[in-house]
């Protein structure tokens, strides 16, 4: 007859459907029955908003928008709130994309969510541009001759013809950069911020917020909204609770899990290796 | 429950790729061969309109004739299918990667190296924080001296700065390396965990109407 595993064993072999269902329970309940934890504005997303609050009212705004259906969760929260941030202020706003081809229609969807509130008129306060291939020689090409990158818009629309791009003769027009994408700022630090001295500000995903404060601290851009915390946060600075303060509740309940489980499988190993069958 | 369509299917799929949690099986397949699938046409759709609105048209419309030249070097890259000519794919292979790299070279000295670099040896130091950022600096570029540890060392000889160095890379180097990986981690975590309360939300609000919008 085969031995029941010992406890260390199993505590280092939880059946992962077991930890899939606990990580749904933990999130749903937190959104049926919301907590409030306090959340705790950063450094990078003061900065964030600062920059974004220093703009004069109407300026131009180039935004690097690189949102895909992977990292739309995590991204959306914060461009939302930067929508709102910067239609508040009446800021024209040029939206763009070279990495994720289905960006475009993320922008308009963001649009057309917040735009009405404000009453925008697409064309002269809003405009998406369509996806460009070439990566980091779209980016200087953009900084280079954005008319000539952009002859139509995502619709295929004249830009030429639009009062908000007669506007912009060159990238010095732009009173700053916003990137939104799952990728760190280092190609548009390399290609506009370092060439035509442009200020910027970042939101990225979680993943690559650790490599991106890099460019934070030497002053390279002047905020970083990182993951979905820095969405909350940003909310919470524009005193508009949004999806990523509701979702936040849910984000420390899992990471709770998270960190019992990363516990209960190192006491397994430990305990396994003072054990018999460890033999220490 | 919603009565569009579009949220269903997309319903359909959300459940159907999540069922691959339990155990692989053929409604987990259908949502990712969907998924997959509208990304490349997507993709492909794209590159289309990119060529036709930045080569094509302009050269056949506005007579723009030098736009040929990109045309020719794109197509040549198909030529990578057929052993015989895939030679003929070399020189926009060539141009693609040596465009990108001199583009990227442009700004990467002032961004990514002299402008660390100057913003870490201004650094006040007036708080804690920035101690513990040269010091994990100077440890961590420590850890990457491979040469000088070792120089002058030998039988009866002691190399004492290496000593001192290899001290340094090793504890300092490496913790702050093992921080950073950590801290990495664990926005991945946040960032996967993330899309999961994304999906989550559309399911139970979006969906099914359980969660207040």
């Amino acid at each position: 007859m085969e031995s029941k595993p010992d406890l260390p064993y199993r505590l280092q072999n939880i059946d992962t459907r077991i930890i899939h269902a606990l990580i749904l329970i933990l999130i749903l309940l937190p959104l049926l029955r919301p907590i409030g934890l306090p959340v705790q504005i950063s450094a990078g997303t003061r900065a964030a908003y600062n920059a974004i609050e220093a703009i004069p009212a109407g300026s131009l705004v180039l935004w690097a928008y690189e949102m895909n259906a992977a990292n739309e969760p995590e991204l959306m929260p914060a461009a939302i709130a930067w929508f709102h941030h910067l239609m508040r202020k009446r800021c024209k706003i040029v939206a763009f994309s070279i990495y994720s081809e289905e960006a475009p229609i993320f922008a308009q969807k963001a649009f057309e969510t917040v735009g009405k509130e404000y009453n925008y008129v697409y064309g002269e306060e809003f405009v998406v541009m369509p996806f460009r291939a070439g990566m980091e020689t779209a980016v200087a090409a953009i900084g280079r001759d954005i008319h000539g990158v952009f002859p139509t818009d995502f619709f295929g629309n004249r830009t030429d013809t639009m009062p908000l791009m007669q506007e912009i003769k060159g990238l010095s027009d732009f009173a700053i950069l916003l990137k939104t994408s799952g990728w760190g700022p280092d190609v548009f630090v390399r290609q506009m911020v370092t060439v035509y001295g442009i200020p910027m500000v970042a939101n990225c995903t979680g993943i690559v917020a650790p490599g991106a404060m890099a460019y934070l601290s030497a002053g390279q851009i002047q905020g970083l909204v990182g993951a979905l915390t820095g969405a909350a946060e940003y909310e919470q600075l524009l005193r508009r609770p949004g999806t990523a303060a509701a979702m936040m509740d849910a984000q420390s309940t899992t990471h709770m899990l998270t960190v019992i489980l990363v516990l209960l499988g190192n006491v397994g190993f430990y305990a396994s290796r003072r054990g018999p069958k460890g033999g220490r | 429950m919603t009565a569009n369509p579009q949220l269903w299917l997309a319903a359909f799929i959300t459940i159907g790729i999540y069922s691959f949690l339990w155990k692989e099986n053929p409604l987990q397949k259908i949502g990712e061969y969907m998924i997959v699938g509208m990304g490349v046409a997507h993709s492909i759709l794209m590159g289309y309109q990119n060529v036709k609105s930045m080569a094509w048209e302009p050269m056949v419309k506005k007579g723009v004739w030098y736009m040929a030249i990109p045309l020719v070097l794109g197509l040549l890259l198909w030529t990578r299918w057929f052993k015989r000519i895939s030679y003929l794919s070399r020189p926009s292979i060539s141009l693609l990667v040596g465009v990108s790299g001199a583009v990227a070279l442009r700004g990467a000295l002032d961004a990514d190296l002299f402008g660390q670099l100057v913003a870490t040896i201004r650094l006040p130091l007036d708080n804690v924080y920035n101690w513990i950022l040269i010091v994990g600096v100077v440890g961590t570029l420590t850890h990457f001296m491979y040469i000088l540890p070792g120089m002058g060392a030998g039988p009866g000889r002691r190399n004492f700065l290496g000593e001192v160095l290899q001290f340094i890379g090793v504890y300092l180097g490496q913790s702050t390396i093992m921080i950073a990986l950590g801290a990495a981690f664990a926005y991945t975590i946040m960032g996967r965990v993330s899309v999961v309360i994304g999906r989550v939300q559309f399911l139970f609000r979006d969906w099914i109407y359980l969660i207040p919008k």
